[in-house]
């Protein structure tokens, strides 16, 4: 039986993490339905863990659980001839079923839009950092990356991101901020 | 040491994420004497908001309510093994169920075949008409439901039943308990010497011998 205290514990876990996991297996599994069960699991098996096991990092447990089972469902959808046949390590991730409930795709910001340019690798960890707020050593955990392999990915990252911005802005006649 | 403005350890440096004492130190002296690497950290920082801020302007699907409400019954409900005094009161709790809905579906049919058992002192009254209510009865089954606490032996005839009574109760019983009569022949014994099971196969003839 849970107990009321777990019970509270995983309640208020769920309530901080449920939109940035939902989104986060989003990205990996390109399809909403898909994120939300993946999440949903997620969450199952947190109701099985003791808190003491986890509770000092949390975070990382659960993106780790979540990326995992994303993954899992992703190369189970591509064995079957998914449409989302999205490679990590290869091709930028599509987001097709994402962007009907990110409004339209015009609103989106164009920071965003450069970073979906990006790698998915870069992508995945650039998310984690500053999207999750995961520390590089958490994400290092989370994907199985070294720390400095992690520390390159979201160097190169934000690089990109700015050289794309500044370019985007010299050419755009609307106005968007520089970054000098 | 001269430090590579495209030194991944700046970006780490500008993060707060830099754990080695020694880098840091390192890129601390090198910003002190460099604008350049320090314009590039500034550039990394204000990067680095620009993406947390619009990242975390990003919408979510969030989950369902279906999907929460599979999370919160997980929470209200026993997980992993039960415990052992909760899976015998359970079973407790079945058994006592299933006793009581045996009682609510037997008791009817109890009572509706005790009524219309015959019985020894029944079938020795004058008035006991078989052949009119037989008569009368045909549409009705011959063999009706067992009823509890009467043992079959007692739809056996005594000597006072003229013989055409004896002979149709007979072809009855025989009709419906013919395995029960090849396990015991002598089916003129007296019946109160046979023991009463609880359900027992009690055979009525006509229903109102």
């Amino acid at each position: 039986m849970i107990s009321s205290s777990q019970g509270e514990w995983i309640r208020s876990v769920l309530v901080q993490y449920e939109d940035s996991l939902t989104r986060y297996a989003a990205h990996i599994t390109g399809d909403i339905e898909r994120a939300r069960d993946v999440v949903q699991d997620t969450f199952l098996r947190l109701c099985s863990q003791k808190r003491s096991w986890v509770g000092d990092h949390i975070a990382q447990w659960l993106f780790t659980v979540c990326r995992n089972r994303a993954l899992d469902v992703r190369e189970k959808e591509n064995r079957m001839g998914s449409p989302f046949e999205v490679e990590l390590e290869a091709q930028p991730a599509p987001q097709p079923a994402l962007s009907t409930v990110l409004e339209q795709k015009e609103q989106l910001s164009r920071v965003l839009r450069v970073v979906a340019t990006l790698p998915p690798n870069q992508q995945e960890v650039i998310r984690l950092k500053f999207q999750n707020g995961l520390s590089y050593r958490e994400i290092s955990g989370v994907t199985n990356l070294s720390v400095s392999n992690v520390g390159f990915l979201i160097h190169s990252g934000l690089k990109t991101v700015r050289q794309k911005i500044n370019a985007w802005s010299q050419a755009s006649p609307t106005p968007m901020r520089r970054i000098k | 040491m001269r430090i590579d403005p495209n030194d991944p350890r700046l970006t780490a440096y500008a993060l707060g994420e830099l754990e080695n004492e020694d880098d840091c130190v390192e890129i601390e002296q090198a910003l002190q004497h460099s604008e350049e690497l320090t314009r590039v950290v500034a550039q990394i920082r204000q990067t680095a908001d620009l993406v947390m801020e619009e990242l975390q302007k990003e919408p979510s699907p969030g989950l369902s309510r279906e999907h929460q409400q599979r999370i919160e019954r997980k929470l209200g409900a026993p997980v992993g093994s039960y415990s052992f005094k909760g899976k015998w009161a359970m079973i407790g709790a079945l058994s006592a169920a299933a006793c009581l809905l045996l009682a609510i579906v037997l008791t009817p049919n109890m009572l509706q075949s005790r009524s219309g058992t015959v019985t020894m002192a029944e079938l020795r009254r004058p008035e006991v008409d078989p052949l009119a209510s037989q008569s009368r009865d045909q549409d009705q089954p011959l063999v009706q439901e067992p009823a509890l606490g009467v043992s079959r032996y007692q739809a056996v005839l005594p000597e006072e039943v003229s013989p055409e009574v004896q002979s149709e109760t007979s072809a009855v019983a025989a009709l419906a308990e013919a395995p029960a009569l090849k396990n015991e022949p002598n089916q003129t014994t007296e019946p109160e010497s046979q023991p009463a099971t609880g359900v027992s196969g009690a055979v009525t003839v006509g229903g109102e011998l």
